[in-house]
């Protein structure tokens, strides 16, 4: 899965290289394309659903057709109507887009938390989707798209990419809903032990701006329900007396897969001077 | 769309959740499993302490990672190796469990060791917390990961 996932970044980044003429704004107006595509799903829209469909489009790997999957969302949205509290909680994000003057790729992780998952219980699942689009009569359409379930390697992957997004906007709920409720952390400046709450108050009052956070050296290894990731995280921004700061903590964080989701059990990171 | 890539999610997703453990109920086994795990770190310590390399061996998981003070990550080979060449060697250590944790086959300690490096040695001694990761293997708790961070001031 690993490899699968190297694959796929090292050919957009060979895409993007070689085709060169994927403009910020060609990306910016595809990932739009991607959002309309998700509305028009969401709100039932028919007209739009057939019109972003090519007429051959086929959806993988079940091989569904541009009528069954129109289909397949319109019922999807007489469901949601019906029953508007059961809705699953649908977003896309990590995206990656090429393109050349017809044809483009659009990759991006879905994220969808059902109310009625195992047990009853509220349940997140993670997938990436390929999206292959070509400019016909000069309007871009999807001609395939298909979508794969991440595996533990891939969720525990972009949680720790979540985690740093989360610190740099100091997304508290990232931190409440992702740290278990046994969660210690080893604070790497003063090796001062936090529990969750203490945690949470640290990030409410930390005055220092973190302006960028960058992974390196990920090692994740994984037996059963738990699960322990090494590697080093960057930080860029200005401490709390406004002054530039820049350094790097070579971290280990355990995780354990709880209540049917991976969650941040430890967590300990130390200075690289 | 979205009904299929959840439905997909949820294929992907189902072995796992079958076969998902759920922390320990019995609390019996529990506290004797917390015993197990607090004597495995005592066993540590005293290979440490012994600068034992052999009991070294026994004790670090195959895989075990550990990261030091300085940011540096050593393997179980270069943990064992540095005790065996003498480039590591402790003249005293001591440990106080802060706490224990348990989730199934796996268990979390945060240890304070204070230390004292034998004279020569390239390594300095203060007063350490380090969050060890234990997995139970074939009956046994071995330290899979451990991470030290020195107490500021210290």
């Amino acid at each position: 899965m690993k490899n699968i996932l190297l694959m796929i970044v090292v050919m957009f980044a060979l895409a993007g290289y070689t085709f060169g003429e994927c403009s910020a704004a060609d990306r910016k107006a595809l990932e739009a394309f991607d959002h309309a595509w998700s509305v028009a799903g969401d709100n039932g829209d028919r007209a739009a659903l057939t019109n972003i469909l090519a007429d051959d489009y086929v959806g993988l790997p079940a091989m569904i057709s541009k009528t069954q999957n129109i289909e397949d969302a319109m019922r999807a949205f007489e469901r949601n109507k019906a029953n508007p509290q059961n809705r699953d909680q649908f977003s896309s994000d990590n995206y990656m887009i090429s393109c050349t003057p017809s044809t483009a790729t659009i990759t991006h992780r879905n994220v969808v938390t059902t109310k009625d998952g195992t047990g009853g219980k509220e349940e997140t699942f993670y997938s990436r989707s390929v999206h292959f689009l070509e400019k016909r009569g000069g309007k871009w359409q999807a001609v395939s798209s298909a979508n794969h379930g991440l595996d533990d390697y891939g969720v525990l992957m972009y949680m720790e990419h979540d985690w740093n997004n989360a610190y740099v906007k100091r997304d508290a709920s990232w931190f409440e809903r992702n740290l278990a409720a046994d969660y210690s952390g080893v604070s790497s400046g003063t090796a001062r032990i936090y529990s969750k709450s203490a945690e949470l108050a640290e990030l409410k009052a930390d005055k220092s701006v973190t302006e960028w956070a960058g992974l390196s050296e990920l090692n994740i290894r994984i037996d059963g329900n738990t699960a322990i990731v090494t590697g080093i995280n960057q930080i860029k921004g200005r401490d709390d007396k406004n002054q530039p700061m820049d350094y790097r903590l070579r971290f280990t964080d355990s995780f354990i897969k709880r209540d049917g989701r991976w969650q941040v059990w430890a967590s300990q990171g130390t200075r690289i001077p | 769309m979205k009904r299929i890539i959840f439905a997909m999610a949820v294929t992907l997703a189902l072995p796992a959740l079958i076969l998902c453990q759920t922390s320990g109920k019995n609390n019996g086994k529990k506290g004797s499993d917390e015993q197990a795990v607090r004597q495995a770190i005592g066993e540590l310590a005293v290979a440490l302490r012994n600068n034992d390399a052999e009991a070294l061996d026994r004790l670090y998981a195959d895989g075990y990672i550990f990261v030091g003070d300085t940011g540096a990550a050593m393997t179980k080979a270069e943990r064992v190796s540095a005790f065996k060449s003498g480039n590591l060697k402790y003249e005293s250590i001591s440990h106080e469990v802060a706490s224990i944790k348990l989730f199934g086959d796996t268990a979390m300690a945060i240890v304070h060791f204070t230390t004292k490096v034998a004279p020569g040695v390239k390594a300095s001694d203060g007063k350490f917390v380090t969050t060890a990761t234990y997995a139970r293997m074939k009956g046994r708790w071995q330290i899979v990961a451990a991470q030290s961070s020195r107490v500021a001031g210290q």
